[in-house]
């Protein structure tokens, strides 16, 4: 009767931490999200040509991870390339670019940069919606949600589904 | 000392039974036994409690527990789910039964706790992630023996073999491929530790790993989601993340004042309030883990 019950946790035997993945759920939300915007908003011919490129400023690893996960797609006739510009001025063509928090200072200087294209900005700062932002991730009851401006959007020539409407969390005509 | 109270009472069944000069079934079981013979006392004994005279007979069903005692240690020590040992066990406790005076009661109670300590070594010596349920089985046994023989408290010691149960069901939800089967394995977890927290609210490892495996739950939520999913099952999943974090805080909060030095609930703590959006409790506890680690760390 000396033994007793001892089981070691496989995990402590690996010396793995049983709490990681935490930042790869909540950018996987927002990719998935994402994914979803190039579902429900049209871009014009020129746009619909070539490589379909999404733009992050300065994405973290786990951003990066989960949209490079979406490379393997198409939309249309549209090979996904994901490209991570370190500044604003390595920014070029793209259907959509991604402003992180995190890179948001840049917001004004990237709105200069895609005047007058068809990009798709999609932010995730309180307020970007009425600076120029089309997309803007908010958080509401815990979860991941979006704002959405059709104006910003059609300023840059892109067609809204009226489904996207609906699902946004808070929309702006203007 | 005990082994040898039961040859003692034995030989005293013998004695009386050899003053009557019998020479049946019985009595063959005795000679037998006395002569070392176990199989043949089986043989015998099996037929004595056949007999209507002998059916309701203390002595009779005490000297059957004990000969299937000694032909389990003989043949089925090393089978977890002996019959031998079963029936020794069902037998010695008719005789306890059925004995008004309960002259036995030393005796039979005594081979008993053998009986009882075997299976608790079995569950023990079982308790792995192969043959768990062989040790859930033999423990059920040793405490129904106990129980009946005894006072004996079984808090402290359910608390570890439900504690022990529920890390062996969360290794498999850990490695299980499929969500599915992850949500079996985390539902018998979690009644092993829901086990162990009705005896004791402040057990560490119960609560820790109840808290563990809703965080858990709540990432392979996201992690099985497909990446072209509509919003609405985005968000569906989402509400589902959310409310396992919700579930998972306070047992990992409550692991942590059990064990404030310990990273790991801390840890669990931040993930709980990244998933819910949290950003400033999801601070706090960020900073809290630096603030561990640095008392951790050797002083320089």
């Amino acid at each position: 009767m000396k033994k007793i019950f001892i089981v070691f946790s496989f995990l402590t035997l690996l010396s793995v931490s049983a709490f990681g993945q935490f930042e790869q759920t909540v950018a996987k939300i927002k990719v998935a999200f994402i994914y979803n915007f190039t579902r429900l908003i049209e871009w014009p011919p020129d746009y619909k040509q070539g490589e379909f490129v999404i733009g992050v400023l300065n994405g973290s690893p786990a951003l990066l991870t989960e949209l490079n996960s979406l490379a393997q797609k198409k939309i249309g006739n549209q090979q996904i390339t994901i490209k991570n510009f370190k500044s604003v001025d390595e920014v070029n063509k793209c259907n959509i670019l991604f402003i992180p928090e995190a890179s948001n200072n840049m917001l004004a200087e990237a709105l200069k940069k895609i005047h007058g294209t068809s990009t798709l900005l999609i932010t995730e700062s309180e307020g970007d919606v009425k600076k120029g932002s089309a997309i803007n991730f908010i958080v509401k009851d815990n979860k991941q949600a979006f704002e959405l401006n059709k104006a910003n959007a059609e300023k840059n020539h892109l067609t809204v589904s009226s489904s996207l409407k609906t699902l946004a969390a808070t929309y702006f005509e203007q | 000392m005990k082994y040898i109270r039961n040859i003692f009472f034995l030989i005293l069944l013998l004695g009386s039974l050899n003053t009557f000069a019998q020479t049946d079934n019985l009595t063959r079981a005795y000679n037998s036994m006395q002569k070392g013979n176990a199989d043949s006392a089986r043989i015998y004994i099996d037929k004595a409690v056949q007999e209507s005279a002998n059916k309701k007979d203390p002595q009779t069903w005490y000297l059957r527990g004990f000969i299937y005692k000694e032909e389990y240690k003989k043949y089925e020590s090393n089978n977890i789910r002996s019959g031998l040992r079963d029936t020794s066990v069902n037998d010695l406790f008719i005789s306890y039964r059925i004995d008004s005076s309960h002259d036995n009661k030393e005796a039979t109670f005594s081979t008993l706790k053998y009986l009882a300590a075997t299976y608790y070594n079995d569950a023990a010596s079982n308790m792995d992630s192969v043959h768990f349920h062989q040790a859930m089985h033999a423990y059920n046994k040793h405490k129904m023996i106990m129980k009946k023989i005894s006072t004996s408290n079984f808090n402290a010691l359910d608390v570890q073999f439900y504690d022990a149960l529920g890390e062996i069901y969360s290794g498999y939800f850990f490695s299980a491929p499929l969500f599915e089967t992850k949500r079996k394995f985390l539902d018998s977890a979690r009644k092993a530790y829901d086990a162990v927290l009705a005896i004791n609210p402040d057990d560490f490892s119960a609560n820790y790993g109840l808290g563990r495996l809703y965080y858990n739950q709540a990432v392979n939520i996201i992690t099985n989601l497909p990446v072209d999913a509509g919003i609405p099952e985005v968000n569906k999943a989402q509400d589902t993340c959310a409310h396992l974090a919700r579930l998972s805080l306070p047992y990992l909060d409550k692991a942590h004042k059990l064990e404030p030095l310990k990273i790991e609930p801390v840890k669990g703590l931040e993930g709980d309030y990244y998933m819910l959006h949290d950003s400033e409790k999801f601070q706090v506890n960020k900073d809290l883990e630096e603030k561990i680690r640095q008392q951790q760390s050797p002083k320089k």
